[in-house]
């Protein structure tokens, strides 16, 4: 524990900061990208939520033992979009988004992602993801990306637990339906 | 099993998502950080510069109060050590005779009188000069005059012209020197001028 890379940030052993940014910004810039769609915006919130961290570190308010390095900076970057989004007023909740929820439990079996189309569904699902409505996108990428349960979404998002379920029914719905074509198409 | 736990198809999304690259300038954006990072947090090759955006940093910490404590006892420090504390001049005005604007002297000016040492008035200008006694002494262009206090109060005129308003002292004398002779003065208002 004590070589952890959180260790020899503080004690500014060299090479530490480029081992930071080697091991996590390409999954961070990942989930900002996904969240914002945007690159210079999701690099800038990559940039603030490094330096944040390091000053969290520095000041000692960042432990250990909070659970992993990669969860924290994560939960930064996604709550500092999150930010971003709502200072745009893109997150507010409007009646007409919450329709019945889609029943999809029976549909999640098969779903062969091959090797030769998986190229084509990453890009699929990539645009769909970009062209969801922002509440709806920031929903299923905390699902997605962080494994948040239904509860922490929604705790984060300030919206009740069904209206979630909504989302993400909606939103698996909808890439379901997206890459269903380029799996019959390889089938066929 | 955890109702809240990925379903299988959940899974998939999230794998195929983990694989799309995000195309932006990495190698810049990692300059960008390093040179943030190691101006704020790295502790080796500390610049003057970035210590002094330490110290006004947003973000206040005990360091920085150790910091600024030590700072102002420094300029306390200081401003003791600049300061002339035995001189016997309390102010100088210089009087411009042209158009009367009056204006402080210059530093300098007031330091070498401080010291004791001869100073000269500059031409065109008159100065009034206000001792620790609260005597003045109101001097002509280009006069040439030191002050010194000691167990008397020396005054020394080498050249030019100077009316002095003595305040009441019985244990100082007051005595002015010049070329010609000693003045020991008596009165309490009176006019010298040194003609060659």
């Amino acid at each position: 524990m004590n070589d952890s890379l959180e260790n020899r940030l503080i004690e500014g052993y060299p090479g530490a900061f480029e081992e930071l940014f080697e091991r996590y910004a390409d999954s961070l810039m990942r989930l900002s990208y996904m969240l914002l769609g945007q690159v210079n915006d999701a690099e800038d919130i990559i940039q603030e939520s490094l330096i944040s961290f390091l000053e969290a570190l520095r000041s000692g308010r960042y432990k250990q033992e909070q659970g992993t390095l990669s969860a924290y900076l994560r939960r930064i970057v996604r709550n500092r979009c999150i930010d971003r989004m709502k200072k745009k007023g893109l997150l507010t909740v409007s009646l007409h988004q919450i329709a019945p929820t889609v029943d999809d439990v029976n549909q999640d079996e098969k779903c062969p992602l091959t090797h030769l189309h998986e190229k084509r569904i990453r890009q699929t699902i990539e645009s769909e993801i970009q062209n969801m409505p922002p509440l709806q996108r920031t929903a299923i990428i905390m699902r997605l990306l962080e494994e948040q349960s239904h509860q922490q979404i929604a705790n984060t998002l300030e919206i009740t637990i069904d209206h979630v379920k909504n989302l993400l029914g909606r939103a698996r719905k909808r890439l379901r339906e997206s890459i269903q074509p380029i799996i019959e198409e390889r089938v066929s | 099993m955890n109702r809240d736990s990925l379903t299988p198809f959940e899974e998939k999304l999230r794998d195929s998502i983990n694989q799309c690259a995000v195309s932006y300038n990495r190698e810049l954006a990692k300059k960008r950080f390093l040179k943030e990072a190691s101006a704020r947090f790295s502790k080796k090759n500390r610049s003057p510069l970035s210590v002094i955006s330490w110290l006004f940093h947003p973000q206040l910490t005990w360091s920085h109060t150790a910091a600024y404590t030590l700072l102002i006892f420094v300029i306390i420090g200081l401003f003791y050590i600049v300061q002339p504390v035995s001189g016997p001049v309390q102010s100088v005005q210089f009087v411009y005779e042209s158009n009367q604007q009056e204006t402080q002297v210059s530093r300098l000016w007031l330091n070498e009188l401080q010291s004791g040492n001869f100073v000269m008035v500059p031409k065109g200008i008159s100065a009034k000069i206000l001792l620790k006694d609260q005597s003045l002494l109101s001097c002509s262009p280009e006069t040439q005059i030191a002050v010194r206090f000691g167990s008397e109060r020396n005054i020394s005129l080498q050249g030019g012209a100077i009316r002095v308003e003595a305040a009441k002292d019985t244990e100082r004398l007051m005595l002015v020197q010049t070329p010609f002779g000693k003045i020991e003065v008596i009165g309490t208002v009176f006019n010298i001028r040194l003609d060659e």
